[in-house]
């Protein structure tokens, strides 16, 4: 099978695929064949170490919001000559309907000796005229210099600076993707929407955005032993919004389990607010004035939602990375 | 940069959020009835929730009963236990969201309210900074608006530092002349710019994607004439009966219920011409358009192209079901329209010559908001007529308001084997399956708008107007009339006198 693994045999898969889906839901009382639903291509690019049944389970969660051709690359490390291919489908029945909705799945399995092959494969099983998306799970592109043909590929390249252990090489892989011209967005800038959100509703009041520059210091407080990539980005942020001479600040904190920033405190000598957790609830505070309401929980699959529903450049994004 | 900042907030980001409201009090008149506890009061704690409205707001309520701003809360409490859907009444969240609810008590036709509510106010903004921003909400009987506008006006609460609004629920009138004499009375206290007039249909997100739909999509606009469709069937079918609610409804009926407001600005969005942008006045304006071209009926013409109905007693399933004159609280000689079809036209080039059909009805097969736009049949079919004349079946597209909402596009295909033989298929697109994201309800999003000052989805009174200009003789003509409606069996599709009238132009209601 290796040897034979093309495009063109894959795409016959599918073909046969829907068939047999068809023929299944004919046969059931139901009778009204299955939706076939694609709004782009995800490619998925993850290592032998990725546990293929969270995978799969964010695959699924994803699907009924960002139907998709879903491509699996799983890069293996034998030493083998291995390249694999299986297809399946993804589908779920909407609730009260007697449809099923169907994406298709691709999962390619390779090791290092067939890398070389995998750009053409994947160009060839990308659906024509709309958006492909990239997503490095746990996968540095550039330990794979085969990729290179690939990434010229996708309108936007996802990536996860989270799972660095050190975020200052995690930043810099981000910053690299950036500047080689890719539409790149991090996971770790999308944890940060919420707490954007609350700052800058802070700033809905118009007396608050006149109080903006009495602010003389801004602190972002965090767990762990140095600031995650999502704190530099936070501060990047701020520092474009905030005037200069507001002194920008890291506070490491002890909380349990949960988002690793804590807090985003803005004080002054007459105006102070912040933005932190309690429990699962965001609490606003303005001079003493306190707001609660809800923090989203922030699963991967939640975070993948918000970025594949922005396929264009995010250009408050690119602006703090540069 | 820094003297931009006072003007606009340097930190949102319309890419990733949610729009919100500034610092505002709402102020709801007629809070201790059904519409605050079902509609409003979840929809401004799940604008809490998610962090859409600022810490700087607060919710008035008032009614003539009296309570103290902690009973009104625990009032409140009680009616998000019974009717928030879809989100969890968290207690921190409720304790944050409650702190910001007061209440007066005060009937609205004493002039000393208005100075007890101006008192509260004033204590409000200044505790939660609300900035002088103020939404009225009447959410009272109609009879109460021009009090309360006038009250309002009286005691100076109409104008202030920030800005005031008035929201306003239907029915506007009972009729034409009456529609205007509101408008007069509001119009004496607040300018058009502050009236918000709410049609919830407006507000749904399937009706705004009616305008996406049509106005992002190059292949619908060329085919959306006169030269491609053969007519528009609009539906709006209730199961139901009039649910405790006789005595109301027996004055208003489904015409004045539904057609007047619903149904007519739901055929405006289908009808209207493309917008120069989207915007409050590009929007009600080409919706203000299309109904001054709707043509309006001479008294002989009622009959032909309007059918009103009343249900009678039935039996469904195991059921027995009464007909509305032997429902609680309604006249047993009642002659009100629990029913009511009609055909209009629609005076200008696009649509010249195509009939709108426009039904809605209580007690029918089933709950159904929908719009199919019935497309000519291929001038000339090479393939010879199978036994159910599928040869000649129009294309269909349907546009579904609720449930299950979406659209479908119905064309024939052929059945797989040899021979030639078709069969309708249908495409659809369902919205709950391509965005599994909530949908915000009607009211939210209503709200919303209004406290952010976008008028685009509320209605405006030259739109209620040309609207009841089309109601109006249809209304005269019913009245004058002595011999009893059509009557049709509860559970079915109307009377038969409907299905006759689309007969007349060539044409039969599809079944939903």
């Amino acid at each position: 099978m290796a040897a034979s693994v093309q495009p063109e045999s894959i795409l016959k898969e599918l073909a046969h695929l829907w068939v047999g889906l068809g023929h299944e839901e004919d046969a059931n009382a139901a009778g009204q064949g299955v939706l076939r639903a694609c709004a782009m291509t995800l490619v998925i690019a993850t290592g032998e170490r990725d546990d293929p049944q969270s995978l799969g389970e964010t695959i699924a969660d994803l699907m009924p919001q960002h139907p998709s051709r879903v491509i699996v690359l799983r890069l293996s490390s034998s030493t083998g000559n291995e390249l694999e291919s299986r297809v399946f489908a993804q589908c779920w029945r909407p609730f009260g309907r007697r449809q099923q909705i169907c994406c298709e799945q691709v999962e390619i399995t390779a090791s290092p000796s067939r890398f070389p092959d995998l750009p053409k494969l994947i160009l060839g099983l990308t659906v024509p005229d709309l958006p492909v998306v990239l997503w490095l799970r746990g996968v540095l592109i550039g330990e794979h210099p085969e990729f290179r043909q690939v990434l010229g590929l996708p309108d936007k390249v996802i990536v996860d600076s989270a799972h660095f252990a050190d975020p200052a090489k995690g930043l810099e892989n981000v910053r690299a993707l950036n500047q080689r011209g890719w539409n790149v967005a991090d996971l770790e800038w999308t944890r940060l929407t919420p707490w954007r959100e609350n700052v800058a509703h802070i700033f809905d009041d118009q007396q608050n955005r006149q109080a903006l520059t009495e602010i003389e210091h801004a602190r972002i407080s965090y767990t762990g032993d140095a600031p995650p990539v999502s704190a530099h980005y936070l501060r990047a942020w701020l520092a474009r919004l905030l005037p200069r001479h507001v002194e920008l600040s890291f506070q490491s904190v002890v909380a349990e389990a949960g988002p690793r920033i804590r807090r985003i405190a803005l004080e002054g000598r007459s105006f102070s607010a912040a933005a932190s957790l309690e429990g699962t609830c965001a609490v606003i505070t303005v001079n003493r004035q306190t707001q609660r309401s809800a923090f989203p929980a922030q699963s991967e699959c939640e975070l993948l939602r918000e970025e594949l529903s922005i396929i264009g450049v995010d250009t408050i994004f690119r602006g703090c990375l540069e | 940069m820094l003297d931009q900042m006072a003007d606009a907030n340097p930190f949102l980001d319309p890419l990733r959020f949610e729009r919100r409201a500034p610092p505002s009090a709402i102020v709801i008149f007629g809070a201790n009835g059904d519409l605050t506890k079902r509609k409003l009061m979840p929809a401004l704690y799940r604008l809490a929730y998610e962090s859409r409205i600022p810490p700087a707001f607060a919710v008035i309520g008032n009614s003539r009963t009296n309570m103290s701003d902690d009973q009104f809360r625990e009032k409140m409490h009680e009616a998000l236990k019974e009717f928030l859907d879809d989100t969890p009444l968290e207690p921190a969240l409720w304790e944050s969201f409650a702190r910001g609810l007061y209440y007066v008590a005060g009937d609205v036709s004493d002039p000393g309210f208005y100075q007890r509510l101006e008192a509260k106010l004033a204590a409000i903004q200044q505790a939660r900074q609300t900035g002088g921003n103020v939404l009225f909400y009447l959410s009272t009987q109609p009879s109460y608006y021009q009090p309360i506008a006038l009250g309002l006006g009286s005691a100076g609460l109409h104008k202030d530092t920030g800005w005031r609004r008035i929201v306003v629920e239907k029915p506007f009138g009972h009729d034409l002349e009456s529609a205007r004499e509101l408008n007069r009375a509001l119009h004496h206290v607040f300018t058009e710019q502050q009236i918000y007039r709410i049609d919830h249909y407006l507000g749904k997100e399937t009706v705004q994607n009616i305008l996406a739909f049509r106005f992002s999509n190059g292949i619908f606009e060329p085919l959306w004439n006169r030269r491609y469709i053969s007519c528009v069937q609009i539906t709006a079918a209730e199961s139901i009966g009039v649910e405790g609610r006789g005595a109301y409804y027996q004055e208003a009926g489904a015409l004045r219920d539904m057609i007047q407001n619903h149904l007519l600005q739901v055929m405006a969005t289908i009808g209207m011409e493309p917008l120069p942008s989207f915007d409050a006045d590009s929007v009600r304006d080409e919706r203000a358009k299309f109904l001054r071209s709707i043509r309006v009926m001479k008294s002989d013409e009622v009959p032909l192209f309007a059918v009103p109905g009343q249900y009678g007693p039935a039996r469904i399933g195991t059921e027995e079901v009464p007909g509305f004159r032997q429902e609680p609280g309604v006249d047993p000689r009642s002659r009100t329209d629990t029913y009511a079809a009609l055909t209009l036209f629609v005076e200008n080039w696009r649509w010249a010559r195509v009939p709108f059909y426009v039904r809605t009805g209580k007690r029918l097969p089933k709950r159904i908001t929908d719009i199919a736009i019935q497309f000519n049949t291929a001038p000339h079919s090479p393939f010879t007529r199978d036994d159910n004349d599928a040869g000649t079946r129009p294309n269909l597209l349907i546009i579904r308001i609720q449930p299950d909402e979406g659209i479908s596009l119905r064309f024939l295909s052929k059945y797989p084997g040899s021979g030639m033989r078709l069969r309708p298929v249908s495409m659809d697109f369902n919205y709950g399956s391509s965005f599994g994201a909530r949908s915000p309800s009607a009211y939210e999003t209503l709200l919303l708008d209004a406290m952010i000052g976008d008028a685009t989805l509320y209605t405006r009174q030259d739109m209620v107007e040309a609207s009841w200009k089309v109601v109006q003789p249809i209304l005269d003509a019913w009245s004058s009339q002595k011999s009893d409606l059509p009557c049709y069996p509860a559970g079915t599709w109307g009377p038969k006198e409907s299905d006759e009238m689309l007969a007349r132009q060539g044409h039969a209601w599809r079944v939903p």
